[in-house]
């Protein structure tokens, strides 16, 4: 395997794995290099809340908003969740500025996607997680907060 | 005649055209999402552009200029591949990989997924000799060097599971249980719930995963594993795109390009 290997080739091999050596034990993300910390972390059900959209047409009905880019609604759950906690959802609360603002981005990205969606006003649920033993568990999605969509478009909330 | 020209060629010179013709048709095939992901209303929801070596800030394209390098970057792979300038036309591709991509991975949908590619352009670039011949024994460090590459992405990723979790709660299976639950609050997955339910299946997966992390390195010293690794990691990939939607199959399929190779030149030696 090693017959042919040759200076250039040991040098630039060695100096790849110092850099691969380093960034592992230093959990350092340096881009290109990584590492790669995925599912590193013990997280606790409990604690986290996962926001999540329904969106509300005209006539009243509900239904979760599903992108076509999944990421996203997880992405404006965790920036709602993070902008929550000095200011928390609830049905009478009022938006925090940027709170608002990330309820904006989602409904640019809502009406970015489906340009003639019938959109009334955007439902905030709280999804926590309750496990009765280790094998099962439950979800429960609590609406916390209701904006009409007018509301954010004039900003006069 | 293209397939006896490809077969004059040895493992690493065989790697560089087929993960260069990879590399250049998949984000040609994933410009529509990309165009949609370099929209500046993403700036807010998914913070600015990444910087290289998280220091070096490099200039956001507009949109139609970040197309065209999309374009240019897939036309130097491809024209590298085709033996066209080999490796001035893989120097393009390095500069511009980091231009394309800066506004891309801080989307998960790219992410950390194309983090190996500028890395195996410089083992390309490095490597003296891409169009040797089979019979002219070239050296097989940028082989070698590659799979060190897709070692890197699995045995950090376990080391950082031991230093974040610890290897006996890890394999208890209860911090990839809590995932697989989390990612179905987010996704509504039912076959992440549904496997989040056996906790005994939880454990023997969590286990099976870090074995296998844990021990990518025995590519480096027995090539015969090459093979059977690349199955397993596939299989990895593939579970994980079924279980909790984490798709990273069609970026790293191109590295491992190098463990099919390796691995089938290997056999072919022996033979």
């Amino acid at each position: 395997m090693f017959d042919n290997i040759d200076a250039h080739g040991v040098t630039v091999c060695a100096l790849f794995l110092l850099v691969f050596i380093r960034i592992t034990l230093a959990s350092k993300d340096s881009w290109p290099f990584s590492a790669y910390p995925m599912f590193y972390k013990p997280i606790q059900l409990w604690e986290p809340r996962y926001y999540r959209l329904k969106l509300e047409n005209n006539g009243g009905d509900r239904h979760w908003w599903a992108p076509k880019v999944k990421r996203h609604q997880r992405r404006i759950g965790v920036l709602l969740e993070r902008h929550s906690t000095v200011n928390k959802l609830t049905l009478d609360s009022k938006l925090s500025a940027s709170q608002q603002q990330v309820l904006i981005a989602a409904k640019q990205l809502i009406c970015s996607e489906q340009p003639h969606v019938q959109l009334q006003a955007l439902c905030v649920y709280e999804r926590r997680v309750k496990r009765s033993d280790n094998k099962d568990y439950q979800i429960i999605d609590v609406l916390v907060h209701r904006v009409e969509i007018e509301q954010l478009h004039s900003g006069s909330y | 005649m293209l397939i006896d020209s490809l077969m004059s060629l040895n493992t690493i010179g065989l790697f560089h055209v087929f993960f260069c013709s990879y590399v250049a048709i998949l984000v040609l095939v994933s410009l529509p999402i990309y165009r949609k992901l370099i929209d500046p209303q993403y700036d807010f929801i998914y913070g600015k552009t990444a910087k290289v070596f998280n220091r070096i800030e490099l200039p956001t394209p507009s949109m139609g200029a970040h197309s065209v390098c999309v374009v240019i970057f897939a036309a130097s792979l491809m024209f590298s591949a085709l033996g066209f300038f080999i490796k001035p036309m893989l120097l393009l591709a390095l500069i511009l990989y980091f231009i394309v991509f800066s506004s891309l991975i801080r989307h998960e949908e790219v992410g950390r997924k194309t983090h190996l590619y500028p890395l195996i352009i410089v083992v390309l670039l490095l490597t003296p000799d891409l169009n040797s011949g089979a019979e002219q024994e070239n050296a097989y460090w940028p082989v070698w060097l590659i799979k060190l590459l897709w070692v890197q992405l699995y045995f950090s990723a376990a080391i950082q599971k031991i230093i974040g979790t610890g290897l006996r709660q890890w394999m208890s299976g209860a911090s990839f249980q809590t995932y697989l639950i989390a990612h179905d609050a987010w996704y509504d997955i039912p076959m992440a719930k549904a496997l989040a339910k056996k906790p005994m299946l939880c454990a023997l997966m969590a286990s099976a995963v870090i074995l296998f992390q844990l021990t990518t390195w025995l590519v480096l010293l027995f090539p015969q594993l090459s093979l059977i690794y690349a199955f397993v990691g596939l299989l990895f990939h593939v579970s994980t795109g079924v279980v909790m939607r984490i798709h990273y199959l069609k970026y790293i399929v191109a590295s491992y390009l190098i463990l099919l190779l390796d691995g089938a030149s290997f056999y072919s030696l022996l033979n």
